[in-house]
């Protein structure tokens, strides 16, 4: 007997825009949530979120009953620029995908239809987390500081439409600025918002009718953007980008430690080095293979930031303890430096590019070795000077020589260091 | 002796793949000649850039022999990975924070190159693949074809023995393929020998003096030109892509 055949599937109204649009928009909240289950399992919840919203509940019940004394309409200002700032992290969204560039894409149906659920998926959330973002302040708002409930109403409102204003004017600027120019702007645009939201809420507190009444110019600027919005061309890849951008920062920080994320140069040149300047001379192989790094690494903020922050860091524990202590410590805090350095290198000569040629292994022990050296002195400089300025402030006189002497100590000190890590086989390249 | 009667290297592989147990590639045995121009042919699936990386290094499973001819006795298994090559990559391979300049003084910095010699070849290849304009860009952003370019000069401006190039036309401008097809012209007169997978089989039949034909994980077939006829049983007119379409499409069944 013959198995009975399967017939394939055959739904075309499925690719309807705004059936699509709502599919996705289903799917987008079920890989949320599934992303938040992977955070959130029955631990987290019993010892972390659970205990965090009884502390919580019961810390804003006793602000609630018994308010402290110094809390007056200023604190109001505080939850203004929270919902401010809530309005800033929305974005125009309208679920595009890769693939709808081979066929939906040119028909202007879809498109139409995928813009215009877009706004209304937009308003909908702003509309979303004000209203809730109130609703938890709302007892504050109306027993403590007697705002009354057609306020609340109005600051929806008002939270919701100039979200969604702004949401559409920053997609705007994103599309017609690029590089440098597109950061500056939307910095600016920011700080303007935040500061022109909270005046007017604040504001509006007084008078219920201006904040009712600035919402009218809001949604105008809000249609207008729409209607603009509507008319752009040529606005596919800037979708594409914004969902893949939107989920890359839904689940890096679940992933961050899990993979690196490596960032990616944003101009077509180097802002240090543009001209491809060598940084050290080149005398021979070696030296050209740690130009390459030392240019590498300053150009990577991945890889230079952990060294400013232990720098940072190091300097407080060289200059808070007494002098003999701070001396002990700045004699095994290089120790720390090298092992990063050395991390760094390694996984540096791992990137495929450089994976590429074949290295000889004289030439790469060389090379660690600088790294290494040359790699900590700046900060082993910075630390012994703030331990000869301690030994000066602590002794007066000559003992300020210190200030000088203290670095070339250190130098000399990171090499007999250095030498210890060289003869170490896991820091070999062998 | 003419250049392409020295043996460069050989390799005599019997399995390769990426999972132990599932070989992608078995029984393929390749020699290539000084100042040969070898095309690694074959349909897609076929195993060609995995027998490349085979002969790299860059498989985890790998049971076979593959030497250099002048080292034989002292490496009678490993792969070819040494300063003797240049790899081009079907992807390029690019570091994000490196000028195509930087990327150049990198590669100079692997091969040894003395600095003045080194100024000289990579200026005239930048010239050569349009590029010298872009030297001080990262070539992270440039487009495919630029960043192939980038790819090809690195190759170049190592001078090696042997060039593993795998898909060297795809991305390519006309006009690069010309200057590509020249430059591997002066590096055979230079005696280097060139192993390629390409599908572009037009550039191919152009430009290389043998072929293997790979197909389901084995050789097909091999030899030159009128070998490849005989063996496809095409005339003796017949173009090099009759004979790889006989050999491998009319021959398979249909499901």
């Amino acid at each position: 007997m013959m198995p009975k055949s399967i017939t394939d599937e055959f739904r075309p109204n499925r690719y309807q825009p705004i059936p699509m649009f709502l599919e996705r928009v289903l799917a987008n909240w079920k890989a949320s949530w599934k992303i938040w289950r992977m955070v959130m399992d029955w631990a987290t919840w019993l010892y972390i979120l659970l205990p965090g919203l009884f502390i919580f509940g019961g810390m804003y019940r006793d602000l609630l009953r018994d308010p402290p004394e110094g809390l007056d309409r200023s604190f109001l200002v505080l939850i203004y620029i929270s919902l401010g700032l809530l309005q800033l992290i929305g974005k125009y969204r309208t679920f595009a995908e890769p693939g709808d560039g081979l066929f939906l894409h040119r028909h202007a149906r879809w498109n139409k239809g995928k813009i215009l659920s877009g706004f209304v998926y937009g308003f909908l959330m702003r509309l979303s987390v004000s209203a809730l973002l109130v609703a938890i302040a709302a007892p504050l708002l109306l027993q403590i500081f007697k705002l009354t409930s057609g306020y609340l109403v109005i600051l929806i409102l008002y939270c919701s439409i100039s979200g969604y204003a702004w949401i559409l004017l920053k997609d705007r600027l994103s599309q017609l600025r690029q590089g440098w120019g597109r950061s500056l702007v939307l910095i600016c645009s920011y700080i303007v918002f935040i500061i022109v939201f909270v005046l007017l809420a604040e504001y509006g507190q007084e008078s219920t009718a201006v904040l009712g009444s600035a919402i009218i110019p809001m949604a105008a600027v809000a249609a207008w953007l729409m209607w603009l919005r509507h008319r752009m061309q040529g606005t596919f890849l800037h979708e594409i980008a914004t969902e893949n951008a939107l989920y890359a920062a839904k689940v890096k920080w679940i992933l961050k430690e899990a993979m690196d994320k490596k960032p990616t140069p944003m101009l077509r040149r180097p802002m240090l080095f543009p001209r491809s300047q060598p940084l050290l001379k080149h005398r021979d192989d070696t030296s050209r293979l740690l130009d390459s790094w030392f240019k590498s690494a300053l150009r990577r903020v991945d890889l230079y930031y952990p060294m400013l922050y232990f720098a940072s860091i190091g300097i407080a524990a060289v200059s808070l303890p007494p002098l003999l202590l701070a001396v002990l410590v700045w004699l095994a805090l290089p120790m720390l430096v090298m092992l990063m350095l050395q991390r760094q290198w390694s996984k540096w000569l791992t990137e495929p590019y450089i994976a590429l040629f074949n290295w000889r292994i004289e030439m790469l022990e060389q090379a660690a070795n600088k790294v290494r050296v040359w790699g900590a002195l700046p900060t082993m400089i910075l630390w012994a000077i703030v331990i000869g300025v301690k030994i000066g402030l602590a002794y007066g006189g000559a003992s300020w020589f210190a200030v000088a002497a203290a670095p070339i100590a250190g130098y000399f000190w990171l090499q007999f260091v250095n030498e210890i890590f060289a003869s170490i086989k896991v820091f070999r390249q062998d | 002796m003419e250049n392409g009667d020295v043996p460069l290297f050989r390799a005599d592989i019997e399995e390769a793949g990426y999972e132990p147990g599932h070989p992608i590639v078995q029984d393929v045995t390749l020699t290539v000649h000084s100042g040969e121009r070898v095309g690694l042919l074959g349909p897609n699936g076929a195993g060609k850039s995995t027998l490349m990386k085979g002969m790299l290094g860059q498989l985890p499973h790998w049971k076979g022999k593959i030497a250099w001819h002048d080292e034989v006795e002292k490496s009678s298994k490993g792969s070819l990975m040494s300063s003797r090559i240049a790899y081009i990559p079907e992807h390029p391979i690019l570091y994000e924070r490196m000028t195509l300049w930087e990327h150049l003084v990198l590669a100079a910095a692997a091969g040894g190159i003395p600095e003045e010699v080194f100024r000289e070849r990579a200026e005239k290849l930048l010239r050569r693949f349009r590029l010298f304009a872009s030297k001080h860009e990262y070539p992270f952003k440039f487009s495919k074809g630029m960043q192939q370019k980038t790819m090809l000069i690195i190759g170049f401006l190592l001078q090696p023995e042997l060039y593993l190039v795998d898909e060297p036309f795809i991305g390519l401008d006309p006009g690069a393929v010309m200057e590509l097809l020249d430059a591997l012209e002066e590096e055979r007169s230079r005696g280097a020998a060139v192993l390629l997978t390409t599908h572009v089989l037009d550039s191919a039949e152009r430009l290389c003096d043998r072929f293997v034909l790979v197909h389901n994980g084995g050789v097909a077939a091999s030899g030159t030109l009128e070998d490849i006829r005989n063996i496809a049983k095409c005339g003796a007119e017949a173009r090099l892509f009759d004979c790889f379409h006989k050999l491998t499409y009319l021959d398979e069944e249909q499901p």
